[in-house]
């Protein structure tokens, strides 16, 4: 997983490779660590590089999202292939999360 | 064995004690296709299901799991496969002195790293899929019948599991939520890849789901095929099972009445 710094207090995380219930405890303490920092108003979640997201990884964008929302900063998802909105769609969570296109 | 296949069933022959159940057992299972194992009830369908998921033990060679012969597994090699399976039994078989959401968190939290969060989450997803987002705090005595399958189900999915055996999923619920079943099992093979096995006698959801499917009468396969395979049959049992059609006498009615008068 890498970080873009957009601006100040926007960062972006790019995941790559399978977002599953065994990568998801490393990439949990990653994401929450940043997302935490009080300058953080908004944390983009790039998920390009992903190749299989399943039941645990839709979590964890809940999970941030809560985080996130409760303290009045967003969360944005980019790169949002079809295999992941499949995902997000099984869930019943289609249209909860803010998307980007790039 | 092909290498689409997950599980291939060579000459599975199955006992309990001296009585033979299943005779000569072969089919394969395509791996991210729905398998329908259908059948009336006491054909042995519940046999198969057990020896394929490791609870019945085979002899070597009968049951393949991915060219591995399962009847040699040893016990961690039977854990690790375990770990990859979903099970649904016909009674749901919930742990009666946990929670719903508790019943479906217990293989995340003896099997995973997650942390309790995301497991809350998920369990919330995983009811949210069977139709019961609402029942979560719930403890099993407090569901009906079909209330308490869909939640089995959802434990049965708790790990997205790469196989996934459904023991008789419709039955006791109504059209309309039986109707949902199907469908999230076609989702769950569309978008999660899964591999399902489902043991069903309800003949309209097996139609509905199934990629392929094995028609078993006494223990042995009449007919495997697709869909349009299977009804196409000319085999008398199978024409008499899709068309339900009563037997004109008991099959063990010699044995009955010698019993009985001699």
């Amino acid at each position: 997983m890498q970080w873009k710094v957009i601006e100040r207090g926007h960062v972006v995380a790019e995941l790559e490779g399978d977002l599953n219930l065994w990568s998801v405890p490393e990439v949990r303490d990653s994401l929450l660590k940043v997302a935490r920092k009080k300058s953080i108003r908004r944390v983009g979640v790039d998920l390009r590089g992903v190749r299989a997201m399943d039941t645990a990884g839709t979590a964890l964008l809940v999970e941030l999202h809560q985080l996130l929302f409760r303290r009045g900063s967003d969360l944005r998802l980019r790169g949002v292939e079809d295999h992941i909105l499949k995902m997000i769609r099984l869930a019943g969570l289609e249209g909860a999360f803010e998307m980007e296109n790039s | 064995m092909n290498s689409s296949d997950f599980c291939t069933v060579e000459g599975l022959d199955s006992y309990y004690g001296n009585r033979q159940v299943l005779y000569d057992v072969r089919f394969r299972i395509p791996r991210n296709r729905i398998t329908v194992i259908m059948g009336a009830s006491g054909c042995g369908k519940t046999t198969l299901l057990r020896h394929l998921i490791g609870l019945k033990p085979c002899r070597p060679g009968q049951v393949l799991v991915e060219g591995k012969d399962l009847g040699a597994f040893n016990s961690r090699e039977l854990m690790l496969y375990r770990r990859r399976t979903g099970v649904l039994f016909q009674s749901g078989a919930l742990f009666n002195s946990l929670s719903v959401a508790e019943n479906i968190a217990v293989p995340l939290r003896v099997h995973t790293k997650l942390a309790d969060e995301t497991i809350r989450i998920i369990c919330s997803i995983k009811l949210h899929m069977v139709g019961l987002a609402e029942f979560r705090d719930y403890m099993p005595s407090q569901l009906s019948g079909g209330m308490r399958k869909r939640a089995g189900l959802a434990r049965a999915l708790a790990m997205d599991p790469e196989i996934l055996f459904v023991d008789e999923p419709s039955s006791g619920l109504d059209p309309i939520t039986a109707a949902g079943l199907d469908r999230l099992i076609l989702d769950l093979r569309e978008t999660l890849g899964m591999t399902i096995v489902v043991v069903t006698h309800e003949l309209e959801s097996a139609f509905q789901i199934a990629d392929q499917l094995i028609v078993l009468d006494y223990g042995r396969v009449l007919v495997a095929g697709t869909a349009n395979e299977v009804r196409g049959s000319p085999d008398p049992r199978v024409v008499q099972f899709l068309g339900r059609q009563a037997d004109s006498k008991p099959p063990d009615l010699g044995k009955y009445r010698a019993s009985l008068l001699q």
